[in-house]
Parts: C-alpha cells; structure tokens; sequence
C-alpha cells in the first residue's frame, strides 16, 4: 500500500454513506476521539494484505440513516437496525479498499464490536489510516490496520 | 414475463434499497433471503423473473448459490451486487452463471437503469 489512501478512503466512505445512510457527508479534521455514542463495526481483509477496517458511526446519525433507508419511524428502529446499517458500510468500504491493497485477498463477514474489542482485535496491528466524514448529525470514522505478520484473527 | 425478483442479501438495509428499485420498475412481488442456503430454498419453491444477490454472506455465498442455480435453471438472470469489484472476482462470477453485476456503492438510479433492461 502506499504510504496515504486518506483521500480515496474519504471518497469510498462518502459513497457508502450516501448508499446506505442516504446522508452527504464530508471529510471532517480533527474529529478524534468521539465522545459522542456510536456504533461500530469491523471488517477483515486476508490473503496478500493482512489486516482489519473499522468504521464507527454516530449512533445519532446511524438512526437517521436507518430511519431514512428503512422508512420505520424513529421510535421503531431497534439496535439491530443500526447495527446492519454500521455492517453495511464497513462492508462497502472494506470492500472498496481491498481494491487498494495488494492481490489476492478475500473480506471477511462484518462484526459488530465494542470499542474495547477493537483495541483486543488491532492488538499487534499499525494504524495506518485514521479519518473521518460528517455531516450535523454525527460522523463516521474509518481506520484501517494493517497486521504485523501473516495471523490474522 | 412473471414481473417477481428474488433478493438475497445479508443486509436487511441493502435488501430494503434494491426492492425499492425494484418496485420502481414494477417489480412488486420479490421474496428475500438472508444467505446462499436461504436464497437457493426460496429458488426451488418458486419461478422467478431474476435473482438479485450479494457475494460476501455467512452459510452459502451469493456465487456458490449462483453457480448452483445456473445448474438448475440455465436462463433465469442472476444479477450480483457486491462490493467485489476486482477483474478477477467479476471473470469469477461471470463464470459461476452470473448474469449481470453491479459494485457497491451504487446510486438508485444506476441500479434502476441496470434493472429496466430486465423488466423494460
């Protein structure tokens, strides 16, 4: 991989926020860490690149999203809802950046995590990307680890 | 031409997107199914006009259903949505019996343009 995706990242978690959301949202700097409550999700990438995309949503703006994509009123969307739209995006955007990456290599399945899980999960990883889109409701954050050897968990 | 879809799809969220295309090109009858396992149950059961369906799911994938719904009926389209947009996964796919393609993320309008040729 090159040294920065940051700019082709931004690009792929707008498009898929605009899918699966129907929300426009834009790069947004200095946005780290999130306070605010958030859904989040995980996605592997095995094979000639090792490692693991992870995006969290504001749980704000994932519940308008899910509102808006599944047509429920507000008070219907449950957090299984918000957890397969976070699911959704990780998916479209871990599979976006696999493109980038070096070939072969296959995506896992996207899994919901904590953000303690993602800390036991990235453990012997580098950060190598870090950024996020927004918009008035909330943000959506994309990191992307590589692994340090061949194990993946 | 029976005007009905099958939709396979781990996502609820992705499933709800492309009926709604669906029912915008008059296509109001569709059955969903959450995995390759479900989606190949479902195909069974009933005739359908196409089947629309995601690579990447838990049990079954979309191109193992594919390949084993080519094998049962030969000229039923099979539409892939996926997010597997590398040369070698689309010359997979087009192999396994797969129809027609389509990579995530995609606008409504694209994947309405792309249903029209099938239920024009």
């Amino acid at each position: 991989m090159t040294p920065s995706h940051a700019n082709e990242i931004e690009q792929i978690a707008q498009d898929a926020v605009a899918m699966t959301l129907n929300r426009e949202v834009v790069p947004v700097i200095a946005c780290r860490p999130q306070g605010d409550p958030r859904v989040i999700s995980a996605i592997g990438i095995r094979g000639a690149w090792n490692g693991l995309v992870v995006v969290d949503i504001s749980t704000a703006l994932a519940h308008a999203g899910a509102v808006n994509m599944l047509r429920l009123a507000a008070e219907a969307i449950t957090d299984r809802d918000l957890r397969e739209v976070a699911d959704e995006t990780v998916n479209i955007v871990g599979g976006n950046l696999k493109g980038l990456l070096p070939r072969p290599s296959r995506l896992s399945l996207p899994t919901c995590l904590t953000e303690h899980e993602v800390v036991e999960r990235t453990a012997g990883c580098d950060l190598l990307e870090d950024t996020a889109v927004g918009c008035d409701e909330g943000l959506v954050r994309v990191r992307l680890f590589a692994r340090r050897t061949a194990d993946v968990a | 031409m029976n005007k009905n879809a099958l939709v396979v799809d781990d996502s609820g969220t992705m499933r709800k997107i492309i009926i709604r295309s669906l029912n915008a090109v008059g296509v109001s009858e569709t059955v969903e199914a959450g995995d390759g396992d479900a989606g190949l149950d479902a195909f069974k059961q009933q005739s359908f006009a196409m089947v629309l369906t995601d690579w990447n799911m838990p049990n079954k994938s979309g191109i193992e259903m594919a390949r084993e719904i080519r094998a049962l009926n030969p000229s039923v389209p099979i539409f892939m949505i996926t997010t597997e947009a590398e040369r070698s996964r689309v010359l997979e796919a087009i192999q396994a019996g797969v129809s027609d393609y389509l990579v995530k993320p995609f606008t409504s309008e694209v994947l309405r343009a792309k249903l029209d040729k099938y239920f024009p």
